[in-house]
């Protein structure tokens, strides 16, 4: 609506004129409300994502704590564990709750605390880097043994045997291609996966 | 930012106390030590009733910790009336049901009782639910907790090495080798409970089962999961013969009563069962060869022969190879070699014994055995 005209006694009755930009600003209205409706739905889906996001952080704080809070006092103690865990997040606190089942004695220092990373990249990285090498090894070892067996039995001169002997070695043939595959199958994996975990040590 | 749910699902009798309860907590241990995961977790222990009672005050002191313990019904009965393993597996199945978890943002990581994760593992799911790019992921195995080097203990380093056909295999289209696991396996949750574990009567390798199953109705969905899971080999002979037995059964199992599996992957999973058959026969066809004589035949086989043999050894190389960062025992070669040949004829045996026995809903293998002081898993120098 226009600015309001002069109410004085001599004006004439005000005559009201209706904006040109009424509709754009009734359109503008109606699409921010529709977007408002849409913030609001979306908000509370992601009300469940901010939720989950609060709860990492508050936990990796509780580990970095925990971290901390180990390599002050605890390293003296014990010079091989991984930082203990955030107690207040419960296992270890509850652990002297039960009775031992009748089993076997306990073994010493969890074995799974070493189970790291580092290891794992090691164990792959190295096994990737002989890839070649051993691919080369299996091949050449392999024509040396075959040539080997081949020769002493060139060499043999034997007689051709009966029929029902002859078919008996075929046996030793059924899993050559099961070998064959799983030689190319390691060699394949092992070059088209990145199995390793890049950026750790 | 929504981060996905991981169900950490133990399934077990549950009678292995020690070794489960080191499972578990190794959940716990690195949930909480284990930076930039982007995943909420749930750790469930799903037992027999016969398990809780062995050790109750440990399964509330696990669930003090934050586990969620679920004990199988006695009369709880599936659809199809599975038993055993499947059984467990399908009750899991119903509950994420009642508790609407069988969605998309919820994935299941299936342990054993003896399974330990670590910092990797984690890291492992951790990347493989972000990217989302497949719904089934299996990773490598080792076996380095308790290791004694004994011969069961050093044929399980060849199932490590072989991991890396299985992953290659259950990657590509049909699963030409058919690989799979039971166990360090890491489902979509809504795909798992589509599935279902459920057969007629007793699935002896309800993993099998499963794979082809999940193949037939979703296709290849199948992707490499990094980061090892870390488990413990069978302590004797005969535990080493009675899982093998297992694993046969399951595979004869699948070739008569799967209905899901098409003629190739029938033709394949035949060859696999096959190739394990003719182990013993061609013992002794060569232990044979003494008396007899072959003649030129060998001269035609003689080509293959380095290659195999070869292969089998690196098989025991690479295994241990892939082990020695984690276990300390150190075992003469000779030893080594000794070992390996026994682990091996077991495993040469173990098909044809299974053909002579019946399944068995009591193969319970022990894991708690104790271990001499020197097998202890080694520590590291630094982390």
């Amino acid at each position: 609506v226009e600015e309001a005209p002069d109410r004085g006694e001599s004006s004439p009755p005000p005559e009201r004129v209706i904006s040109p930009y009424l509709e754009e600003r009734l359109e503008v209205a109606r699409v921010s409300m529709a977007n408002l409706g849409r913030e609001l739905r979306e908000l509370g889906d992601r009300w469940e994502g901010l939720r989950v996001a609060a709860e990492l952080l508050e936990q990796e704080i509780g580990n970095a704590s925990a971290e901390v809070e180990y390599l002050a006092h605890d390293r003296a103690d014990d010079d091989v564990d991984p930082p203990a865990p955030a107690l207040a997040r419960g296992a270890a606190s509850a652990r002297p709750a039960f009775a031992a089942p009748p089993a076997t004695p306990a073994q010493g220092p969890e074995p799974y605390a070493h189970f790291t990373v580092a290891r794992y990249n090691r164990t792959i990285g190295d096994l990737k880097g002989r890839r070649r090498r051993l691919a080369w090894w299996t091949v050449v070892l392999a024509g040396a043994i075959s040539a080997v067996f081949v020769t002493f039995s060139l060499l043999a001169h034997e007689p051709t045997p009966v029929i029902w002997l002859a078919v008996l070695p075929a046996i030793w043939m059924i899993p050559v291609p099961f070998f064959l595959v799983s030689f190319l199958s390691t060699q394949r994996v092992l070059r088209r996966n990145h199995l390793d975990f890049p950026g750790d040590p | 930012v929504r981060f996905p749910t991981v169900i950490f699902q133990i399934t077990a009798i549950g009678k292995n106390t020690h070794a489960l309860e080191a499972s578990a907590r190794s959940v716990l241990h690195w949930m909480r030590n284990t930076p930039r995961l982007a995943f909420r977790h749930r750790l469930w222990i799903v037992i027999e009733p016969g398990g809780y009672a062995a050790a109750p005050g440990l399964y509330d002191a696990l669930s003090a910790a934050g586990a969620e313990v679920m004990v199988v019904p006695r009369n709880y009965t599936t659809p199809l009336g599975t038993t055993g393993k499947a059984r467990a597996l399908q009750y899991a199945v119903e509950r994420r049901g009642e508790l609407r978890l069988s969605n998309a943002s919820t994935w299941v990581y299936h342990q054993d009782e003896e399974t330990c994760v670590g910092e990797d593992t984690l890291r492992g799911i951790s990347e493989f639910v972000q990217q989302e790019r497949r719904l089934v992921g299996a990773g490598i195995i080792l076996y380095p907790i308790d290791w004694l080097g004994s011969p069961s203990h050093v044929q399980e380093l060849t199932r490590t090495y072989d991991d890396f056909r299985v992953l290659d295999s259950m990657t590509m289209p049909g699963n030409p080798t058919s690989g799979f696991h039971g166990s360090h396996i890491l489902v979509r949750a809504d795909v798992e409970d589509d599935v279902g574990w459920d057969s007629i009567g007793y699935a002896p390798a309800e993993d099998l089962t499963f794979e082809i199953r999940v193949r037939a109705r979703y296709g290849d969905i199948f992707g490499v999961l990094k980061g090892f899971a870390y488990e413990k080999g069978a302590f004797s002979l005969g535990d080493q013969l009675r899982q093998r037995r297992r694993w046969m059964h399951g595979v004869v199992f699948a070739l008569l009563r799967s209905r899901e599996l098409n003629r190739r992957r029938r033709l394949t999973l035949l060859y696999s069962a096959l190739s394990w058959f003719s182990a013993l026969p061609s013992v002794v066809i060569l232990v044979a060869s003494t008396e007899f004589h072959y003649g030129p035949v060998l001269i035609a086989t003689g080509v293959f022969t380095g290659f195999v043999w070869i292969s089998m050894a690196t098989g025991y190389v690479e295994g241990y190879r892939l082990h020695s960062e984690y276990v300390r025992r150190t075992v003469s070669r000779t030893r080594f070699v000794l070992h390996a040949l026994v682990g091996a004829l077991v495993d040469v045996v173990a098909p044809w014994y299974a053909l002579v026995t019946r399944p068995s809903l009591g193969d319970f293998i022990p894991k708690d055995r104790p271990a001499p002081s020197d097998a202890r898993v080694d520590r590291p120098l630094t982390t």
